[in-house]
């Protein structure tokens, strides 16, 4: 193996040190040589280093009673295990591992945090935390190639507290460009955390500039399929760049689906997406303009239970949607702490009290709740955002002129989504397809034990 | 495609089928090949011609001033065409689902959906093209599909209608149906890839030939003559012989409503290559500028005529000049073009 410069350097390229954040080089001296150790601030576990490897390494004997072969006998952590090569090195170092090197050997000392367990991992397993070093190793963890930058943003007077996620031959170095300029103009405005939570919505339109995704695993299948991402310190979701319709369809877990199944799923997503945002207009518009598409006997039994209903159709519709306006924001503005399935419930209950009082129809009431269902199975918090703002306006189409209304307004949201663009990509279009989201991703190819390499003893 | 599709919809084969009988499929067969074989030509030159439309062609062929005549002759043709198609969409929308709503209306929602359709960059018209595409043609082909049932082959005979005079003599009118021709004309200086969309050009051409043509087989053998040279809109007339099963006794609301968007986009695209076209000549900073001036245009063109029938007659008189438009002054500048260059040679 090379010497300890040439080492330090050729790691330091490989693991992209200084750029990239969380790579710690720690360098002591022992008489005439050097004892190097690498780990990854996140995924390896904090005070494991600290005791197993740092510690040990201050009270090494002094040069000559040191032999590279006996290494291992000086650390007093349970696992370690010799390596050959950088590669093995550097993959351990993916892994959590702390890797050591002296007089050409290096010794993989397992310090890596185990998802589920206690300590810093129990905040990353699923979904984001609040530590911005945590989230990047979340990523991290799932891409497992030294290809994942995580670069600090550079805001004025800020320094530390965003980081800009890529994988690097996967991003184009436009985008990065473009987001990183982005990110720091924003980041730069007061402090970080308020000012890019704020700036991914202040863009006048239905879409935000960056969306929001608070899973790790979904940021890492992203990351590798060319997107680019931003963490910021204290918010636990990436912002993701650019958004792009295959981006905000795709839930948690997808990327362990089979093809197939994934793509179903999709679908079913875009398909109740579209039965959450037509269905109130379609009631009003089926029966206050085309009753001739209804079958005569459905027709004569919907008319005897409207009469149980005392306000006009459209007044009921809107009034439920109002209701269920009211559902989705006086929870979180009152801090309740509620599922969703709590919600649902209540919400349930509650349209079967007003259709008990005769304030609304079965018919309506049905539509109420399928729409509050479909509303919680829209992945994306940003394309809920959207979905809601078009209930509306579908039902103010279907209210004037019927379908004819309801197509309209969906022509406009047609045209409004065929132009929209992020950082030069577009929402739906043909050179979205090199953002849709892959499967074959590193993150399926991870090799051996994810959280770590098989233990050996020391 | 999508743009050439919506056509469908509209009134188109009303005369033609009035004047030629049963012969009008092999008439639209004809319009189709000849359309293919006037577009090749003038698409190939352009393609050859850089980054630059057919406005450009036009400065090489006449100048500034050849240029703004040709920016001015598209535009009026084609606000004339949208105006037309604006009054003939609101008008079916009234008479076929809103017997009781003022068609002013339908006219509002219709200009909203073209106003800002055409507001934006050619790609995203592309994109909406794409989009709405599969569904289009798919209620056409079920159209299509449920009324060959109600149809009777003999009625198809004569085969040559009126006569091979007439079906050969309809061919300039005809040809009007192509009018669309002239989106990848205009917009092939913006592409990236000139030799997909001049390609994509004569495959749509084709495309709809076919589908125009198998339509006009169906409604002529579902609604013979005399009675089916008397309706106005074939395919919606078609749409109610197609019957939803017991849950949905009509679908022909819903098939108003798909078609609707093709209208929606063949307007915006319209109004676009317009825009397009008088931006390039008279230079505006960009295409938008002349949107809203064209769009109010083409809704005054639209309310004009006192009644359906003087739109219908209107449309169909001005058939020939949309004809010439699409594909004579192409040909005409690619002509003039090269005159003016072996001129400058020599």
């Amino acid at each position: 193996m090379a010497s300890h410069e040439q080492l330090r350097s050729e790691l330091a390229r490989r693991l992209r040190h200084p750029e990239n954040l969380g790579i710690r080089f720690h360098t002591f001296r022992v008489g005439p040589e050097h004892i190097l150790a690498v780990f990854i601030q996140g995924l390896a576990h904090e005070e494991r280093v600290r005791l197993w490897v740092l510690e040990p390494m201050k009270h090494l004997p002094a040069a000559g009673a040191l032999e590279s072969g006996t290494l291992a006998e000086h650390f007093a952590a349970p696992y370690t295990r010799t390596v050959q090569s950088l590669d093995q090195a550097i993959d351990g170092i993916l892994d959590g591992d702390t890797a050591v090197f002296l007089n050409g050997a290096a010794l993989l000392i397992e310090t890596a945090v185990r998802p589920g367990g206690a300590g810093p991992a129990a905040g990353v397993a699923e979904s984001f935390g609040q530590g911005l070093i945590e989230n990047v190793a979340a990523v991290r963890r799932r891409l497992r190639t030294p290809e994942f930058i995580a670069a600090a943003l550079a805001a004025p007077g800020e320094t530390g507290k965003a980081a800009l996620l890529y994988v690097e031959g996967r991003a184009e170095q436009q985008l990065i460009g473009q987001v990183r300029s982005w990110a720091e103009q924003r980041a730069g405005e007061e402090q970080v955390r308020r000012g890019l939570a704020a700036g991914r919505a202040a863009r006048i339109g239905l879409l935000p500039t960056l969306a929001s995704v608070p899973w790790p695993g979904k940021t890492a299948v992203l990351l590798d399929a060319g997107y680019v991402a931003v963490l910021v310190d204290g918010i636990a979701e990436a912002l993701v760049a650019p958004v792009t319709a295959p981006m905000l369809l795709q839930g948690p877990g997808d990327e362990h689906q089979r093809r197939a199944l994934a793509g179903i799923k999709r679908f079913l997503r875009v398909l109740l997406a579209f039965v959450v945002i037509l269905a109130p207009g379609m009631i009003v518009a089926v029966l206050e303009y085309h009753q001739e598409m209804i079958p005569t006997t459905f027709l004569l039994a919907l008319a005897s239970v409207r009469e149980t209903a005392t306000l006009p159709i459209v007044m009921v519709m809107a009034g439920l949607e109002v209701l269920q306006q009211l559902f989705w924001t006086v929870p979180f503005r009152l801090q309740f702490n509620i599922s969703a399935g709590q919600m649902l419930i209540t919400f349930l209950l509650t349209v079967t009290f007003l259709t008990f009082v005769g304030l609304t129809g079965p018919l309506t009431a049905v539509s109420a709740v399928l729409g509050f269902i479909g509303t919680l199975n829209v992945v994306s918090y940003d394309l809920r955002n959207l979905v809601q703002a078009w209930r509306w306006a579908g039902l103010a189409g279907a209210a004037l002129f019927g379908l004819f209304g309801i197509a309209t307004v969906i022509f406009l949201l047609a045209v409004y989504l065929t132009q929209h663009e992020s950082f030069g990509v577009p929402f739906i279009g043909e050179t979205g397809t090199r953002f849709t989201v892959s499967r074959r991703s590193s993150a399926q190819r991870e090799r051996g034990n994810a959280y770590g390499s098989p233990p050996s003893s020391g | 495609m999508t743009l050439l599709s919506a056509q469908l919809s509209h009134p188109i084969l009303l005369f033609p089928i009035q004047t030629i009988g049963n012969g009008t499929w092999i008439a639209v067969l004809l319009a189709g090949l000849l359309a293919i074989l006037l577009y090749w030509p003038a698409a190939a030159a352009l393609q050859r011609l850089g980054h630059g439309n057919l406005i450009d062609l036009a400065r090489q062929a006449g100048g500034a001033p050849g240029e703004m005549a040709v920016a001015l002759i598209l535009g009026a043709a084609l606000v004339f065409d949208a105006g037309a198609v604006m009054r003939e969409t609101a008008e079916m929308t009234i008479s076929f689902a809103y017997p009781h709503t003022p068609q002013t209306f339908a006219m509002v929602a219709v200009t909203m959906c073209a106003l800002y359709g055409s507001s934006g960059r050619t790609v995203g018209i592309i994109r909406l093209g794409r989009l709405f595409l599969p569904g289009l043609l798919l209620t056409v082909l079920l159209v299509i599909a449920g009324s060959v049932g109600w149809g009777e082959p003999r009625f198809l005979l004569p085969l040559w209608g009126t006569g091979l005079q007439r079906i050969l003599g309809d061919q300039v009118p005809l040809l009007s149906l192509f009018l669309p021709v002239l989106f990848p004309l205009l917009s092939v200086g913006e592409a990236r890839d000139r030799q997909h969309l001049v390609r994509s050009g004569a495959v749509a051409l084709g495309a709809y030939t076919a589908l125009l043509s198998a339509t006009t087989v169906v409604y002529l053998m579902a609604f013979p003559l005399p009675v089916g040279g008397s309706v106005a809109f074939p395919l919606h007339f078609m749409s109610r012989l197609t019957i939803g099963g017991r849950f949905l006794e009509r679908l022909d609301g819903i098939w108003l409503c798909i078609w609707a968007f093709g209208t929606a986009i063949y307007l915006s695209a319209i109004l676009h290559m317009a825009a397009t076209a008088l931006a390039g000549a008279f230079a505006f900073p960009s295409h938008r500028v002349a949107i809203l001036p064209l769009g109010a245009l083409a809704a005054t063109v639209a309310l004009f005529p006192p009644d359906m029938g003087r739109v219908l007659v209107d449309h169909f008189a001005a058939a020939p000049l949309f004809a010439a438009v699409a594909f004579g002054l192409p040909q005409a500048l690619i002509l003039l073009a090269r005159l003016r260059r072996r001129g400058a040679r020599t």
